[in-house]
């Protein structure tokens, strides 16, 4: 249908009150007051807006902060579970040496007194003269202060703090990257062979002599230089030969037993008093004119 | 015909494209728009750091809000604030077109005013993820927020949230800490004058600063009562009978926790082990080593302190609260034995001046350095307290350089004497003797070992305090005195833990020898006679008798004042003087010494901090006796004659013969002591330099 276009005045004002123009009118108008009334189009967008929300970027002040929230929860939660683990690692550690493993330098853990006294022990004779005497760590005990130890590893060494339970320090100790390199050795070195250890190459001897010179000393410094020696009992096959290390670390000087059992050969380490290496030493020494023996 | 013909039609083409417009701008735009949070209340759920005082109170939260229920809050408030901020908050749907209609029409008439009309709906989504840039796009973004948060929410939920985040300036967001730092109560219990007060303030938190501009937030709350009166929620008589009421206010600072100045530091320590985002969002709980009380006791003692010095230089009273151009003040209080920080002070008035004197401030100790001097040559020239110097013109011969000239403070010389009425009088020729024999390095030496970290000049005249140190390092160093030689450093956190009480770290209370402990004694004995007959003896006068140990410091021109002092159990160093390189003088012209500044600082904070408890003495080494001597000579007093000065001997230092004025190689020949004073020390006035 054409829409013909009115040609007067009088045509004009006949449309504009026109009934469907009236209605129009009416319906906009009705539209615009309960819009006013009743915020139909707020809520037409707000509704709309609801809809969509979850598909929308999580931007703004609000979601930064959360953010940073969750990031710094993220770094305390790292924080707490590495000294977990530490803590976990150590309460389970059988050694010292085991406990020292866990620690990177700038590491640290806490230990009851209990524990440490275990691993204390654990360690061996000598080692113990330098990290506390056990007559200091019985009179620890026996003031009933000491309630706690913390060890912390640094670049040349570890330092070992007896607590009392407000953290105040009783006694600390510096254990050195030496002394620390015989502790983490332990008894067993890794070369199958005295002569592949540097340190032991200007003093091997027969195993024989070795047991022959040790039986001829006294029963303390028997002691002083194989604190265990059922230990050296449990080794499988038979010692061929002994080393003495040249080098001495914490007033312990390591003497190796190699062994050989089958087709296997081992060198087994043992850390000796090094007053009673050097009173060994001399006898050793002596019968054979001063010059250390290479031989097999 | 046919222009009005164009004309319905170019009208007709119009709103149809300008309908399709809108409809591609509005979906294109909510594309962009930020997901509101669900549940709403997450946005003020960000778990608070907590900082606990040594003492167990809870002293201050960092980056959490004090939240509250809207019915934990007065109904004044609701009705303040929506009358004056949104009164027709409860029947909108987020936009006030009215307002916005008339906003809009005054914008235009008023030709570059421009009204608000935002409503309190919109101001929350503006909070909670717009910047404050002002743009049309951001207006509409914020609007079409603000309707979406009316769809999701109820009314009393947008309130809830808008009422806990709003600033309200010094630090305050959300209605309830508010309340507290400014009346010092919850806002349940806000009246109606200072509920207007409050409402009034986020307009503009700066402008209407209640503690600065006291007659603008005035004003303010006025407008707001109006407008509570005009929307009916109180008649005319109630807002004009409210505007009467005389306000109290907190005092400005008291909002704050009380070792602001404490936490400052506590807070610069803790962002830089774990970082900013950490401290301000992880809700980690840190133990510190604040005592509360003491740490109140510091306040009050620097501030009574300082408005005596206020009197002493005349300065005149402070405008509208303001404290520049007044001395300052810093106060330190370290445990010896541990090194924990227990109280800090770093300035008059934190609200006022955040710079922390107490850490920040490197200012010269003057003569407060001596003990180090002393020290030094004792370890370094075994010299002992009965050693004898005599007290003349010096003058120091420099390389290059003019000689080194150090005047007394009394400007009079005394003649001999021993090395423990040098120091308890804080003779300067006497302390100027030592170091050019033992040099500056030595000094300085013994200064590091007891923790002395700031810059100093390896020149004669440090033994005279002329390069600058912080109150702190003062503290924690004649801690070391305190100890008999260990020194511990100082330190802020006993313990940190995550929010869910895992330990993170925690304080080992470790030491170092750093001197010798029977030279430390002898030292400690010396220092002791500073306040018993020396020139901190205002401390003993003002009533403080336990045993201590100290020494006074006063700068040339009177420009910083110091006393550090220490019981067996406490150590603690207060300075003062001006910002600024000032003089401090009385009326008369007289200077301001560190026994007249600050001694009165430290006796005053002394005095309540060992009250009730035990009398404890400085251990005293088995290597170490005592004899009297006579404090010109060195040789033990006459039979009969006055009793003399009691001096610590290290074991193997000759004890003092009978014999008068013989046998000191100190005293050269021709130098004898006068007439008449063999048995006894002239008189001679503590000057408090």
């Amino acid at each position: 249908m054409d829409w013909l276009e009115p040609r007067s005045p009088s045509e004009w004002a006949g449309r504009a009150f026109s009934l469907p123009t009236i209605l129009l009118a009416v319906a906009a108008l009705t539209l615009l007051l309960t819009e006013l009334k009743f915020d139909w189009l707020e809520r037409a967008v707000g509704e709309t807006l609801v809809s969509t929300n979850a598909e929308r970027p999580e931007s703004g002040a609000i979601w930064e902060k959360g953010r940073k929230t969750q990031a710094a929860r993220t770094t305390v939660e790292r924080l707490a579970t590495d000294r977990e683990v530490y803590q976990r690692m150590a309460r389970n550690a059988g050694t010292l040496n085991e406990v020292v493993g866990t620690l990177a330098p700038g590491q640290g853990v806490m230990l009851s007194a209990e524990h440490f006294r275990e691993l204390y022990q654990k360690l061996p004779q000598g080692f113990t003269a330098e990290l506390l005497s056990p007559f200091d760590l019985l009179r620890l005990v026996s003031e009933g202060r000491w309630n706690r130890t913390y060890l912390e590893k640094s670049a040349d060494g570890l330092m070992v703090y007896l607590l009392e339970p407000n953290n105040n320090v009783l006694r600390q100790v510096k254990v050195g990257a030496a002394s620390l390199a015989v502790l983490a050795r332990g008894s067993t070195a890794a070369s199958r062979s005295l002569e592949d250890l540097s340190n032991f190459q200007n003093r091997i001897y027969p195993a024989e002599r070795f047991f022959a010179v040790l039986a001829s000393l006294p029963a303390d410094v028997q002691r002083s230089l194989i604190p265990q020696p059922e230990r050296l009992l449990e080794i499988p096959g038979q010692i061929r030969r002994v080393g003495i290390s040249d080098e001495s670390a914490a007033g312990l000087v390591e003497i190796g037993f190699e062994t050989r059992s089958g087709s296997q050969q081992r060198v087994f380490l043992v850390q000796a008093q090094d007053w009673a290496v050097w009173r060994l030493r001399s006898l050793l020494e002596g019968r054979k004119g001063g010059a250390a023996s290479t031989e097999g | 015909m046919r222009r009005l013909r164009a004309l319905f039609y170019g009208c007709l083409l119009l709103l149809g494209v300008g309908t399709a417009a809108l409809l591609i701008f509005f979906f294109v735009v909510i594309r962009e728009l930020p997901q509101v949070p669900e549940p709403l209340s997450r946005i003020i759920e960000t778990p608070p750091t907590e900082i606990y005082a040594a003492t167990g109170e809870r002293i201050m939260l960092i980056g959490g809000r004090e939240v509250v229920p809207l019915d934990r809050v007065s109904p004044l408030f609701i009705q303040a604030v929506t009358a004056t901020e949104d009164h027709r908050f409860w029947e909108h749907h987020g936009f006030d077109k009215l307002r916005t209609v008339k906003a809009f029409w005054v914008t235009l008439a008023s030709g570059g005013r421009v009204e608000g009309a935002s409503t309190i709906t919109q101001q929350l989504a503006k909070n909670l993820f717009f910047s404050f840039h002002r743009t049309y796009m951001r207006k509409f973004r914020e609007l079409l927020v603000a309707l979406q948060i009316e769809s999701r929410y109820s009314k009393r939920e947008i309130l809830e949230a808008y009422i806990n985040q709003i600033p309200f300036g010094v630090g305050a967001h959300g209605v309830e800490q508010a309340s507290q730092v400014f009346f010092g109560k919850p806002a349940l219990q806000l009246t109606l004058p200072e509920a207007a007060l409050l409402a009034g303030l986020p307009k503009s938190p700066t402008r209407y600063h209640p503690f600065r501009y006291f007659e603008r937030a005035k004003e303010r709350q006025k407008v707001v009562l109006s407008r509570m009166a005009a929307v009916g929620a109180i008649t005319a008589e109630q807002a004009e009978k409210a505007h009467q009421v005389r306000l109290q206010l907190r005092e400005p600072g008291g909002g704050e926790p009380a070792g602001s100045y404490f936490l400052d530091a506590l807070l610069k320590d803790l962002e830089e082990r774990y970082g900013t985002d950490v401290v301000h969002h992880a809700g980690l709980k840190v133990f510190t080593t604040m005592d509360s009380q003491l740490q109140a006791w510091a306040i009050d003692a620097v501030q009574a302190g300082l408005a005596r010095l206020d009197q002493v230089l005349g300065v005149p009273a402070p405008v509208g609260g303001r404290t520049a151009g007044r001395p300052q003040g810093a106060l330190v209080a370290v445990e010896a034995h541990s090194g924990a920080v227990r109280a800090l002070v770093g300035g008059r008035d934190h609200a006022e001046s955040e710079f922390n004197r107490a850490l920040q401030s490197n200012r010269q100790p003057g003569s407060g350095f001596k003990p180090f001097v002393y020290y030094a040559a004792f370890e370094k020239l075994g010299m002992n307290p009965a050693t004898v110097l005599i007290d003349r013109k010096v003058a120091v011969p420099i390389p290059g350089q003019a000689p080194w000239i150090p005047r007394n403070f009394s400007g009079e010389h005394d003649g001999p004497m021993i090395l423990k009425r040098g120091l308890a009088h804080s003779v300067n020729a006497i302390a100027a003797q030592l170091v050019e024999r033992t040099g500056p390095a030595a000094v300085i030496d013994v200064a590091r070992r007891c923790g002395i970290r700031s810059p100093l000049a390896p020149v004669h005249s440090v033994a005279l305090g002329t390069s600058g140190v912080s109150p702190l390092e003062m503290a924690a160093a004649f801690a070391t005195f305190a100890t008999g030689g260990i020194y511990h450093e100082p330190f802020f956190i006993r313990r940190v833990e995550d929010y869910q009480g895992r330990i993170l770290e925690e304080r080992l209370l470790t030491g170092r020898r750093a001197l010798d402990a029977a030279i430390t004694f002898q030292l400690v004995d010396m220092m002791r006679a500073v306040l018993d007959e020396g020139t901190g003896s205002v401390i003993r006068q003002m009533g403080f008798a336990l045993p201590a140990a100290g020494k006074t410091g006063t700068t040339d021109e009177f420009n910083d004042v110091w006393f550090t002092g220490f019981t067996p159990t406490l150590s603690v160093s207060v300075w003062a003087g001006f910002d600024r390189a000032v003089s401090m003088r009385d009326s008369h012209g007289r200077g301001v010494t560190g026994a007249r500044g600050a001694a009165p600082i430290w006796a005053d904070f002394m005095r309540k901090a060992t009250e009730g408890g035990p009398q404890r003495e400085f251990p005293v080494p088995g290597n170490i006796r005592f004899a009297p001597v006579n404090p010109i000579t060195g040789q033990a007093p006459l039979p009969g004659g006055p009793r003399g000065m009691e001096v610590a001997l290290r074991e193997g230092q000759s004890k003092p013969s009978g014999a008068p004025g013989g046998g000191r190689e100190e005293l050269p020949d021709g130098e004898r002591p006068a007439k008449g004073t063999a048995g006894g020390a002239p008189e001679r006035r503590p000057d408090g330099n």
